[in-house]
């Protein structure tokens, strides 16, 4: 009986704190993701790779 | 068209007679450097009128073929203006009252006259015609051939009336001259000198010279420094300020006063320097309403720290529990 206690406690802390640190982690980790996604097609857009030309900042 | 107008025009002088003839056509002149070559060699004492009828007819080349031949272009657009205009025509073309004007000098003096040659006179409008002279000229004889025979009338210098920009209209003249000019081989670069000579002499306006204005005295003088100062900006749209501000009872229009004043008055004792922020953040002595208060703007960012720390607090916890086993030799 303690047993199953136990692991209900255990389980239910890990899972909360998993989801929170999921959560808490989700916008940042967008924003360094994005910053690598746009610095890649950045470089891309410079050597020539794309059919699509680099427009000026309007 | 050009044997037609060929055939029209052979280039002779009649004393005894008015020669006019009559272009007309509703479709376009193309050749138009030939036309106009034709026309200058065989125009004679001819009087060419030119009538353009619809759209299609070329509208340069039409009014310079009129002003070569002495006369004037007649454009009809529409089908309206055809009783007028062709009234004009021929009101033109039946009152003749003195045609081969010439003007010669009286007494010693040179004589520059422009238009060259003088237009004929026709019922109800005038000639008119500037000339040069040296100082000795005394008179200018204005001799034609009117209804009667010879017409022949003398003009006193002495008697003449002063006027301004008749130099301009003498100029113009004389300019429109060397351009049609351009038609009896002389080439682009002799007629543009001598357009340009002109125009700069007499400050005229030509296709190859304009007029620049100069202001002499500037609006600011050098001496008084540039002043700077923020302008009370319009707030976001959507934006309350009585809001942001916590004050119900918010006067938009106090506040601007109230800032202009500030304004006004740091301008006066502090000189024309940089004033200092007038937004109502930034500035800690602001205007009523503003001073030492905070400006409660909503919250967007998401509340990834507290979340962050509350799962890792968890994590820890579990973590914890895990190693240290409180239940230990408990298992089933």
């Amino acid at each position: 009986m303690k047993h199953r206690v136990h692991v209900f406690v255990l389980s239910s802390l890990i899972i909360a704190g998993a989801a929170f640190a999921g959560v808490g982690s989700w916008i940042p980790m967008k924003a360094a993701l994005a910053q690598i996604l746009l610095e890649k097609a950045w470089q891309e857009t410079r050597q020539g790779k794309t059919s699509i030309p680099a427009k000026p900042w309007p | 068209m050009l044997p037609a107008l060929a055939m029209a025009l052979d280039g002779r002088w009649d004393r005894t007679r008015l020669r006019q003839v009559i272009f007309m056509t509703d479709g376009a002149v193309s050749n138009e450097q030939e036309f106009f070559q034709t026309i200058t060699d065989r125009v004679g004492d001819a009087h060419l009128f030119t009538v353009g009828i619809g759209s299609a007819p070329n509208k340069h080349f039409m009014r310079g073929a009129a002003r070569q031949g002495r006369e004037t272009f007649i454009f009809i657009g529409a089908p309206n203006q055809v009783g007028k205009r062709m009234a004009q025509l021929w009101d033109k073309l039946a009152k003749p009252v003195v045609t081969h004007l010439t003007a010669k000098p009286l007494g010693e003096g040179s004589l520059e006259i422009w238009p060259n040659p003088i237009p004929d006179l026709f019922s109800g409008e005038p000639v008119v015609f500037a000339f040069r002279y040296g100082k000795d000229l005394e008179g200018v004889k204005v001799s034609g051939i009117g209804a009667d025979g010879s017409w022949v009338h003398g003009l006193n210098i002495e008697t003449a009336t002063p006027g301004q920009g008749i130099v301009k209209l003498w100029a113009r003249e004389k300019i429109a001259g060397i351009k049609s000019s351009l038609f009896q081989r002389k080439t682009p670069d002799r007629v543009r000198d001598g357009v340009l000579s002109e125009a700069l002499q007499f400050c005229l306006v030509t296709r190859h010279t304009s007029l620049v204005a100069v202001k002499k005295k500037p609006s600011r003088p050098d001496n008084i420094p540039l002043a700077t100062k923020k302008m009370p900006t319009n707030w976001p749209q959507g934006w309350e300020p009585s809001k942001v501000f916590n004050t119900p009872d918010w006067d938009g229009n106090a506040f601007q006063n109230n800032l202009l004043k500030r304004a006004r008055q740091h301008y006066k004792s502090a000189g024309p320097t940089l004033l200092a922020s007038a937004s109502p953040v930034a500035d800690s002595a602001g205007p009523m309403g503003a001073r030492n208060q905070s400006v409660h703007l909503p919250q967007t960012a998401t509340r990834a720290e507290l979340y962050l720390l509350i799962g890792f607090v968890l994590l820890c916890l579990g973590l914890i529990i895990w190693w240290t086993d409180p239940w230990r030799g408990e298992k089933p």
